[in-house]
C-alpha cells in the first residue's frame, strides 16, 4: 500500500506543472493585451508550451486510467477531448497574425482550464493526505472511507 | 508538377474582374477642406484671457455656424445664417455665463450675416426668451446651444440670465467685458471639451428631453423656452414656415427643456413624458427636409422610383460643415457621425459603429497636407494620452497651458511654442500654425520616433521564371516595365533594388556596381536555404544602374527556353526574406504556378463542387499551410510589405499565397490566364503605379479617440502590433482600413467625441514623419439623428470587410444573409421610429442618408467575392477579389459595387464640344438589361475593367469605324485600337478620360456583342446587378423581400 501516497504525489506534481503552464500562458496573454509584450514573443512563448501542456495532460489522464481512478479519469477526459479536437483541427497554436481577434476567447478557455485544474488540485491533495494517513496507520485502524464525504473511488 | 491540374482545365479568359492597381504616382497628401480661418478659430472655445477686442470669428460665433448647419435637418426653409447664428450664440452662453451680455456680442461677430437677424428679434422681444428662441425655433440648432451649457449650469446662475437677455440687445455693443466673463465661464465649466459643446449643440435639439442624463443637467441650465418663443420663429425664418405649425408644439415643449433655467422643474415634467411623441414629430420634420423619403411601393413596385446612385457623389460632408476643422472625408469616414451617447442607443444601431480610414488618400491639387516642423520644441503632445496638438485643443491661462481635447488633461505649453492669446482666446499666431487650424497635418518627427535611421525605399523582386511565366509573355512585359520605371522609383538616390528568380531552383544575381554584367548564382538545395553574397544581392540603384539595366535586358532571353514547370516558391521566399530583413522594404512576387517544391508547397486542393454548401466550404478560402502566415508575420516584423502578382491560368491557391499580402499591408493583383498580347497594358500600368506611387515605409498607425469610446476590431490588410497599433510596412494612397467602435461606458457625458489618426512613417525621401488627422463628431442621444448623420459609403465599406471575413469562417450564403439581416434590422428600427406617427403601411421608409443602402447591400452579395456558389466564380478569382476589396477605399469600392453603365453611341455621333454637354449626354443608366437598347453602344466601367457592349442593331458603320477590319471578327480576339477616324479617336479619348479619373487600376477593355454567349453573360449580364441572375434576386425583388422582412415583427 505504500505506493499509493507516492502515486498521489506524482499526480500532485503533474497537476502543479499543468497549473503553472496555464498561468504562464495566461500571463503571456494579459501581457500582450496590456502591450507589455509584442505578439511575436507572446505567441511564440505560448506556442512553445502548448504541446507540453497537452502531453502532460494526456499523461495525467492515462495515469488515472491505469491506476483505476475512474472518477477523476472521467473528469480529466473533458479537457482531453478539447485538446484533441484543437490539435486535430490544427488550431492548438496561437496564430500570431490574428492573435488580437482571438485573445479574449483564448484567455477565457485558459482560465476555465485553470479553474478545472485547481479543483483537481484540491481533490488530489485531499486524496494524498488520506493515502498518507492510510499508509501510516495500521491496517486495522484504517479510516473507513465509506464514512467520509469523499467517495471511495479516490 | 505543381503546374498541371488535370481537373481544372483552364480558366475562361476572364479579364480579372478583380482588382488590379494602376500605377500612378500621386502624392497622397492633402489637406482637409478649405476652412475659413475665421471659422476654425471660432470653434476654439477657450478664451481664457479676455481681451477687450473681440474678433468676429471669435469663440462662440463661429461654432454656431457650423454646428447649426449640420444639424439643421431642413434645408428648404431655413434661412441659414440668420437662423443659426442667433440661436446658438445666445442659448449656450447665456445660461452658462452669468452675464448674458457677453455672449451676444460674441455671437454676432462671427458670421456677419447671422448677426443682424437676431438682433432685430431681440429688441422686439424684451424677454430673454426671444433671442434665445429664434435659435431653438429653427429646430435643431437650439438644442445644441444647450448642450454646451450643460456642464456650466451651476456656474451660470442661470435663471436670471434670461432677464438679462432682454437687456442684451444692447450688449452687443459692449462685448469686451462680457466676453471675458464668458470665456472664463467656459473655461471653468467645460473642462473636457469646450469646443465640442459649442459646436455640437445644434445636433441635439429636440431629443435631449429623451435622455434622462442630459435632461437633468441641462434643465437647470437652460430651463425652458416658453411658448413665446414661437414668436421669434416667425420673425426669423420665413422659410420655416411650413413646418412650424406642427412643430411648434413639440418644439416648445422640448425647448422648454433647454430654455431658460428657472422652470426646470416645471418643464421637466412636461417634456419628459411626451418625449417619445415629440421625437416622432421632430423626426418628421427632419424627414421633410433631409429626412426619410418614404417611397411607396405596393405590390406592384415601380422600379423607376427605386433609388440608384447614378451620377451622384456619395461623399457626405455633413461633418465638415459641422466641424470645419475636421480632416477631409477622404481620410476618415464614420459610419455615422452621430456617436450614440449610451450603450442602449448603440445597441439599437444595427449598421455597425465604425470608421474607414485612408490615411494617405490622394488630395487634389492645392489641398496638400501642410508639413510642420517642431524642430526645437519637439512635437507637442498630451502628456497622458499622447494626443498630438490639433485644432480642437484649447489654450488657457494666457496661453501657458493647453487642454487636450481627448483626455482633458491640462498640459504646459513649451516656451518656444508659447504665444499670447487675443481677446477671444485665440492664439495670436494662429495663422502661422497649420496644426491649429487644419484637421490634417504632417509633423516632421525627431529622432525619438526612430528606432533606426530611416530606411531607404527598397524594391525586391521575386520572379517566377518557369515555363508558364515565359510562355505567357509575362517575363518580358515585366522586365520592360521595371526597366521603364527605374527612373521614377521614389527616393533617388537612396533607392535599393534586388532580384531573385526561381523555378525548381533559386537564382540570385550579384549586381555589385563594379561589375558590368550581373552574376547569376544558382541554389539548388531547397531544404537548407542560404544566401550567397548577402551584401551584393541588394544594391543601390543609382550606383548599379548599368548592371540592373543589363539584367533586365537579358532576363527574358535568359529563360526563353526554360521548360521547367516546378516552382520552389517557399524556399525562394525564405531567401528573399533573408536578403531583405536588414532593411525591410517592398517585396513584389510574380507568381505563375502553384508552389510545388520545398517548404510551403501547396496541394492542388482545388475548387470542389461537393464542398459548397457544407460546413467545410470555408476551408477552401482559408490558407492551407501555416508556413505562409508565419512568413507574413515575419515579413511584417521586419518591415517588409509583400505585393503578390498572380498570373496562372490554373489554380494557384490565391487564398494561401494572398495571406502574404494581407498581413503585410500589401495587395494582391490577379491576372487570370495572363497573355501578354491581351493583358500587357494592364500589367504595365498597374506595376508602374505600384512602383512609382508615393509610398510610406515602415509605418505604424494608431487611432485615438475620446473617453468612453474605443476601437475594438480592425479590418483590412495589415497586422496588429498591439491591441490598437496597426503595423504597415508600406502604405500608399490606395489602401484603406476599417475599424469598429464600441462604447465603453454606459453613458457618454461629453458632447463631442474626437478621433485622431496618427500614421508614423518614413517617407521615400528618408524623412520620418507623422501624419495626423483629427476629426470631431457629435454625441447624439437620438436614434433618428444617428440615421440622419449616417454615411452609406462607410457602412458598406465596413460591411464588405466583415462579410469577406465571414466567408473565411462560414458559408458564402451565411455571409450574404448577415448583410441582409443587418440592413433589415436597421430599416426596421428606423420604421419603428416613425410607424407610430404615420400610416406607413405598404410604404417602405428609410432615411435619406441611407437610400442606397439596400441597393449596395444587394450589390455586395453579388460581387465576385460573395456571389453564388461553385459555378459563379473561380475560387482563385473569388479570393483575389476578397483580398482586393479588403483594401479598397470607399469611393472605389462603391464604384465596384455599382458600376457605371453609360450609353456612348450618341456621344460619339454628336461629338459634344463643351464638357457640360458631354456630361449631359453621358448619363448613367440603371444596371439592368432593360436599359440596354439594341441600337446602342454601351460602356460598362467598374473601375477594374471596361466592357463595351455592341447592340445587335447598332449601325454597322459605327462598328466599322470603331473596329476597322475586325468588325466582323470574334470579339474575344479583338482589342480596341485607335483608328484614323474621328469616332475612334473620340472613343479612345473617352476611355482615357475615364481611366484618368482614377489611376489606381487600369481598366482593360473588353468588347462584347449582344447575344454573343457566353461572353456577354460573363462580362456584362452577370454584372447587371439589378437583374435577377444566377439564383440571386433582382433589385425589385430584393426591395420587396427586405420590405417584407422589415414589416415582420415591426
Amino acid at each position: 500500500m505504500s505506493w499509493e501516497p507516492i502515486l498521489w504525489l506524482i499526480f500532485l506534481a503533474i497537476n502543479i506543472a499543468l497549473i503553472s503552464l496555464l498561468i504562464y500562458q495566461i500571463v503571456c496573454l494579459t501581457d500582450l493585451e496590456a502591450d507589455y509584450m509584442n505578439p511575436y514573443e507572446s505567441s511564440s512563448r505560448i506556442n512553445s508550451v502548448v504541446l507540453k501542456e497537452y502531453v502532460l495532460h494526456s499523461a495525467f489522464c492515462i495515469l488515472f486510467l491505469v491506476t483505476g481512478h475512474w472518477f477523476i479519469f472521467l473528469l480529466t477526459l473533458l479537457p482531453a477531448y478539447y485538446n484533441v479536437r484543437k490539435f486535430l483541427s490544427r488550431q492548438h497554436l496561437i496564430d500570431v497574425t490574428e492573435v488580437f481577434r482571438f485573445i479574449e476567447s483564448e484567455k477565457k478557455i485558459r482560465i476555465l482550464k485553470l479553474g478545472f485544474y485547481l479543483v483537481l488540485f484540491v481533490l488530489v491533495l485531499v486524496s494524498l493526505v488520506l493515502s498518507f494517513i492510510n499508509a501510516l496507520v495500521d491496517e486495522d485502524e484504517a479510516i473507513d472511507f465509506g464514512s467520509l464525504p469523499l467517495p471511495s473511488f479516490f | 508538377m505543381g503546374t498541371e491540374y488535370p481537373n481544372r482545365p483552364s480558366f475562361p479568359s476572364r479579364p480579372a474582374a478583380t482588382p488590379f492597381g494602376v500605377p500612378q504616382s500621386t502624392t497622397p497628401f492633402q489637406s482637409s477642406r478649405p476652412v475659413v480661418g475665421s471659422d476654425a478659430s471660432a470653434f476654439r472655445p477657450a478664451p481664457p484671457t479676455s481681451s477687450p477686442a473681440m474678433s468676429p470669428p471669435s469663440s462662440s460665433g463661429p461654432m454656431v455656424g457650423p454646428g447649426i448647419s449640420t444639424f439643421r435637418p431642413m434645408p428648404p426653409g431655413m434661412p441659414n445664417d440668420a437662423g443659426r447664428a442667433p440661436p446658438t450664440a445666445t442659448p449656450p452662453y447665456g445660461p452658462t455665463v452669468s452675464g448674458p451680455f457677453p455672449r451676444f456680442p460674441s455671437l454676432q461677430f462671427p458670421s456677419t450675416a447671422q448677426v443682424p437677424p437676431p438682433r432685430t428679434s431681440m429688441p422686439g422681444q424684451p424677454v430673454v426668451a426671444a433671442p434665445v428662441r429664434p435659435v431653438s425655433g429653427p429646430f435643431s440648432t437650439p438644442p445644441g446651444a444647450h448642450h454646451p451649457q450643460i456642464q456650466p449650469p451651476t456656474v451660470p446662475m442661470g435663471s436670471p440670465p434670461q432677464g438679462a437677455n432682454t437687456v442684451q440687445p444692447s450688449p452687443h455693443v459692449h462685448p469686451g467685458p462680457m466676453q471675458s466673463q464668458f470665456s472664463a465661464a467656459r473655461a471653468t465649466t467645460q473642462p473636457s471639451s469646450p469646443l465640442a459643446g459649442s459646436a455640437y449643440p445644434a445636433a441635439r435639439p429636440g431629443f435631449q428631453s429623451g435622455f434622462p442624463g442630459y435632461i437633468s443637467q441641462q434643465p437647470s441650465g437652460f430651463a425652458q423656452a416658453p411658448p413665446r418663443q414661437s414668436v421669434p420663429f416667425p420673425s426669423q425664418p420665413g422659410g420655416y414656415v411650413p413646418p412650424v405649425p406642427a412643430a411648434s408644439s413639440p418644439y416648445l415643449s422640448q425647448q422648454g427643456g433647454f430654455a431658460p433655467p428657472p422652470p426646470l422643474t416645471s418643464q421637466r415634467p412636461g417634456s419628459m413624458p411626451p418625449t417619445s411623441a415629440m421625437q416622432g414629430l421632430v423626426e418628421d420634420f427632419s424627414s421633410f427636409s433631409i429626412g426619410s423619403v418614404p417611397g411607396s411601393f405596393d405590390s406592384g413596385l415601380d422600379s423607376k422610383v427605386l433609388p440608384r446612385p447614378i451620377d451622384v457623389d456619395l461623399e457626405r460632408n455633413v461633418l465638415s460643415e459641422m466641424y470645419p476643422m475636421n480632416c477631409s472625408s477622404r481620410f476618415l469616414r464614420l459610419t455615422t457621425s452621430g456617436i450614440p451617447n449610451s450603450q442602449s442607443l448603440a445597441s439599437r444601431w444595427h449598421l455597425s459603429l465604425g470608421a474607414v480610414v485612408c490615411p494617405l488618400a490622394e488630395a487634389p491639387d492645392g489641398e496638400e497636407v501642410p508639413v510642420v516642423n517642431f524642430a526645437p520644441t519637439g512635437i507637442i503632445r498630451c502628456r497622458r494620452c499622447r494626443t498630438y496638438v490639433n485644432p480642437y485643443v484649447t489654450f488657457t491661462d494666457s496661453g501657458r497651458k493647453w487642454r487636450c481635447n481627448i483626455c482633458a488633461l491640462l498640459n504646459e505649453v513649451p516656451g518656444e511654442y508659447f504665444a499670447h492669446l487675443d481677446a477671444s482666446g485665440r492664439r495670436v499666431d494662429l495663422d502661422q500654425r497649420p496644426e491649429l487650424t487644419k484637421g490634417s497635418v504632417e509633423f516632421i518627427a525627431p529622432a525619438e520616433y526612430m528606432v533606426r535611421p530611416p530606411m531607404p525605399p527598397l524594391y525586391f523582386f521575386l520572379i517566377d521564371v518557369s515555363l508558364t511565366a515565359v510562355r505567357s509573355g509575362m517575363l518580358e512585359v515585366l522586365a520592360q516595365t521595371i526597366k521603364n520605371s527605374l527612373d521614377s522609383l521614389p527616393g533617388f538616390p537612396r533607392t535599393q533594388i534586388g532580384f531573385i528568380t526561381y523555378d525548381s531552383t533559386v537564382h540570385f544575381y550579384n549586381m555589385k556596381s563594379s561589375l558590368t554584367q550581373p552574376q547569376m548564382m544558382v541554389m539548388s538545395d531547397l531544404e537548407d536555404v542560404f544566401v550567397p553574397l548577402p551584401d551584393d544581392l541588394l544594391v543601390n540603384l543609382s550606383e548599379s544602374r548599368t548592371v540592373v539595366d543589363a539584367f533586365l535586358d537579358s532576363l527574358p532571353s535568359m529563360f526563353q527556353d526554360n521548360v521547367n514547370v516546378e516552382s520552389a516558391f517557399g524556399p525562394a521566399l525564405k531567401t528573399a526574406f533573408m536578403v531583405m530583413n536588414q532593411l525591410g522594404g517592398k517585396l513584389l512576387i510574380f507568381q505563375s504556378s502553384l508552389p510545388s517544391l520545398g517548404v510551403g508547397r501547396l496541394k492542388l486542393r482545388g475548387d470542389d463542387l461537393r464542398v459548397y454548401g457544407t460546413d467545410k466550404e470555408h476551408t477552401l478560402r482559408v490558407p492551407e499551410d501555416p508556413f505562409y502566415k508565419q512568413m507574413a508575420a515575419d515579413f511584417t516584423k521586419y518591415q517588409i510589405a509583400v505585393n503578390v502578382y498572380a498570373f496562372s491560368d490554373k489554380y494557384t491557391d490565391i487564398a494561401t499565397i494572398g495571406t502574404l499580402a494581407k498581413y503585410t499591408g500589401g495587395q494582391v493583383y490577379y491576372y487570370p490566364s495572363f497573355q501578354a498580347s491581351i493583358h500587357k497594358d494592364r500589367l504595365r500600368h498597374e506595376l508602374t503605379r505600384d512602383l512609382t506611387r508615393e509610398t510610406a515605409w515602415e509605418s505604424v498607425m494608431r487611432i485615438r479617440c475620446g473617453k468612453g469610446v474605443r476601437f475594438t476590431t480592425y479590418h483590412g490588410n495589415f497586422m496588429l502590433r498591439s491591441t490598437d497599433l496597426i503595423a504597415l510596412p508600406a502604405v500608399d494612397c490606395d489602401k484603406a482600413y476599417a475599424m469598429q467602435l464600441s462604447l465603453e461606458e454606459t453613458l457618454l457625458t461629453s458632447q463631442t467625441v474626437f478621433f485622431q489618426i496618427a500614421l508614423l512613417y518614413t517617407s521615400s525621401s528618408g524623412e520620418r514623419r507623422i501624419r495626423v488627422h483629427t476629426a470631431a463628431a457629435p454625441v447624439v442621444s437620438d436614434l433618428g439623428e444617428m440615421y440622419r448623420l449616417s454615411d452609406t459609403g462607410a457602412i458598406i465599406s465596413l460591411f464588405t470587410r466583415l462579410a469577406i471575413e465571414k466567408t473565411l469562417t462560414s458559408k458564402l450564403e451565411e455571409a450574404r444573409n448577415s448583410i441582409q439581416l443587418r440592413i433589415v434590422k436597421a430599416l426596421r428600427e428606423y420604421r419603428n421610429l416613425h410607424a407610430v406617427q404615420h400610416r406607413v403601411a405598404g410604404r417602405m421608409i428609410y432615411p435619406e442618408s441611407l437610400k442606397y443602402l439596400p441597393l449596395y447591400g444587394l450589390a455586395l452579395c453579388k460581387t465576385t467575392a460573395l456571389r453564388g456558389g461553385y459555378a459563379d466564380a473561380q475560387l482563385d478569382e473569388r479570393c483575389a477579389a476578397g483580398y482586393t476589396m479588403m483594401a479598397l477605399p470607399v469611393k472605389r469600392l462603391l464604384k465596384l459595387l455599382y458600376p457605371k453603365l453609360i450609353r456612348i453611341d450618341e456621344y460619339l455621333l454628336k461629338k459634344p464640344s463643351s464638357p457640360e454637354e458631354s456630361k449631359d449626354i453621358l448619363k448613367g443608366v440603371p444596371l439592368t438589361s432593360e436599359s440596354l437598347d439594341p441600337q446602342g453602344l454601351y460602356l460598362y466601367d467598374d473601375g477594374f475593367r471596361f466592357v463595351i457592349w455592341f447592340g445587335r442593331m447598332l449601325s454597322p458603320n459605327m462598328i466599322q469605324s470603331l473596329l476597322g477590319e475586325n468588325f466582323a471578327a470574334d470579339f474575344s480576339k479583338v482589342s480596341l485600337q485607335e483608328l484614323d477616324n474621328e469616332m475612334s479617336r473620340e472613343l479612345m479619348g473617352l476611355l482615357k478620360r475615364q481611366r484618368e479619373s482614377d489611376r489606381s487600376y487600369y481598366q482593360l477593355c473588353h468588347l462584347v456583342r449582344q447575344g454573343e454567349q457566353p461572353r456577354e453573360g460573363f462580362f456584362l449580364l452577370a454584372n447587371l446587378i439589378e437583374d435577377p441572375v444566377g439564383g440571386h434576386m433582382g433589385y425589385q425583388d430584393w426591395i420587396l423581400q427586405v420590405h417584407r422582412q422589415v414589416q415582420q415583427n415591426a
